[in-house]
């Protein structure tokens, strides 16, 4: 799963998780497939990352402290450089109502808790792929 | 003065503050020892976890090198220290990279350390060893733990049952529904949540044949309740059975304002229109029909829903009879299974909202049409 593309610039991905457990494995994962990962521990970081230039994709979990995943999803494509960024939702299965809801406000997919590394892997890679 | 040629009750209260103040200090010298010892204790353990989490998670990946190449674990508390943290990793993937934290633990020898768990008295030993062989879903497990779902506390029992249905979902439905009917300390959430986990599959026919026992009213409420989780194929004929049954005159007076909802009468004809709402076979409609009158609001309610699930346009003139119930709930069901019902258009709708005498229902059905608008 290593990164091949050394001359490439790295894709920058702002991951929005306040699990420890599910942070490390997610940073871990994005950074040995060469990605850049910056991490917002709640909501309220996250939105204070929309102050700072868009990453090349976020990965958002729903469920989150202060602001939940689908009110920072609001506000994110409210934001002209933002709004057509792409957007991984993480949510659990038994929560599959949130979808619905974060599909509606723009989120591009997303992927049910728990979940396979290889899965999170593959989708931020078509997202990447896709043009905007 | 010497001490010695002191009063008595003097040399007595000078010895009891001297003891006193010599106990203090010692009390205070071992807090201060065993917060020392728990500090270092942590501080070992979050050092034991900045190592090993990057190696359970690179093996979960697929990345890491041989697991021989691991390093060793020395100590009893460190195995248990690595059960959790694999726990917790383990919690949230699935997949392959779950198939591969388990050929880990195993190759660690971390299983053979969680069966012994089991035996120790110590909760939380138990309730990790319980998680571990929940991961692993291996059937040899299976008389290890077997014995601990009869455990008097429910935290133990519980886990120890979710951890039969991951390995065997028949097996084990079959097994813990008939407990579920006698333990009432067992909360309906995680008997639920197991029966989710085990599937359609293995809780039909242990709930089909609950249904013959004869229970407790709170038993029998929680049976009802687990009904959802069963297929409404296998659940027809006792729900037509309770149907055919002649309805009551009136609906049951509340014995007090405290009564034991669990204990209220008419939650089977209400399961039962469940069922047959999730049947959805026309047969039924003749049935769900006559439920229209049944004397309780909630069964009347069921009705309505099982009726939407097969609404005909003939069922019109009964949902509209339905607007001038006295129950809310009933009169705003009514009214939105008149606006779902296929081939009326807003027009018509509006002419039967208009048209309606009571007031309520009226209402209801403004409100259901405005619903639809949006």
């Amino acid at each position: 799963m290593e990164n091949d593309g050394v001359n490439q610039p790295q894709p920058r991905i702002l991951l929005v998780e306040d699990d420890e457990h599910i942070g490390f494995i997610l940073r871990f994962l994005l950074e040995r497939n060469g990605f850049v990962v910056d991490q917002a521990l709640d909501g309220r970081q996250a939105l204070q990352k929309l102050q700072e230039t868009p990453p090349d994709l976020v990965l958002m979990d729903i469920m989150l402290p202060y602001h939940d995943g689908l009110e920072v999803l609001a506000q994110l494509r409210r934001l002209p450089e933002w709004d057509t960024l792409p957007v991984l939702m993480l949510t659990a299965k038994a929560r599959e109502a949130d979808i619905v809801r974060a599909l509606d406000l723009g989120a591009d997919d997303y992927v049910t808790k728990p979940f396979q590394p290889e899965e999170v892997l593959a989708r931020v890679r078509r997202l990447l792929r896709k043009p905007a | 003065m010497s001490f010695a040629a002191l009063d008595p009750v003097l040399r007595f209260a000078l010895l009891a503050a001297l003891g006193l103040a010599t106990i203090s200090l010692l009390v205070m010298v071992q807090v201060l020892l065993l917060s020392q010892l728990g500090a270092r204790r942590e501080r070992r353990r979050e050092r034991f976890d900045a190592r090993w989490r990057p190696l359970l998670v690179a093996e979960s990946l697929g990345l890491a090198a041989d697991s021989e190449t691991l390093p060793a674990l020395a100590k009893r508390r460190e195995c248990d220290w690595l059960l959790r943290l694999w726990n917790q990793v383990q919690f949230h993937l699935r997949g392959p990279a779950h198939a591969r934290l388990n050929t880990m633990l195993c190759t660690l020898g971390l299983d053979r350390h969680a069966l012994a768990l089991l035996s120790r008295r110590d909760m939380r030993g138990q309730l990790t060893a319980l998680s571990s062989l929940r991961h692993l879903g291996d059937s040899a497990y299976w008389p290890a733990i077997k014995p601990l779902v009869e455990a008097p506390g429910a935290v133990i029992s519980l886990a120890a049952a979710e951890a039969l249905v991951a390995i065997d979902p028949v097996r084990a439905m079959r097994r813990i529904l008939p407990m579920a009917m006698r333990r009432r300390d067992w909360s309906r959430n995680r008997i639920d949540l197991a029966c989710l986990h085990a599937g359609r599959d293995a809780v039909t026919q242990p709930l089909v044949d609950l249904l013959r026992e004869p229970l407790p009213p709170w038993a029998r409420a929680r049976l009802l309740e687990l009904l959802r989780h069963a297929e409404p194929r296998a659940l027809a004929p006792w729900a037509r059975g309770i149907l055919e049954r002649p309805l009551p005159e009136q609906a049951p007076a509340r014995t007090g304002e405290h009564a034991d909802a669990e204990a209220r009468p008419g939650l089977e004809r209400i399961a039962a229109l469940r069922v047959l709402a999730a049947l959805h076979d026309p047969a039924d409609h003749d049935r769900i029909l006559a439920s229209l009158r049944d004397p309780l609001g909630a069964a009347r309610l069921a009705a309505i829903e099982a009726l939407r699930a097969q609404v005909m346009a003939s069922d019109a003139d009964a949902l509209l009879r339905m607007l001038s119930d006295r129950n809310w709930a009933v009169r705003q069901a009514a009214a939105d299974a008149l606006v779902s019902m296929p081939g009326l258009d807003p027009v018509a709708l509006s002419a039967m909202a208009d048209a309606v005498y009571d007031r309520y229902g009226r209402e209801a059905m403004q409100r259901a049409l405005s619903e639809r608008a949006r």
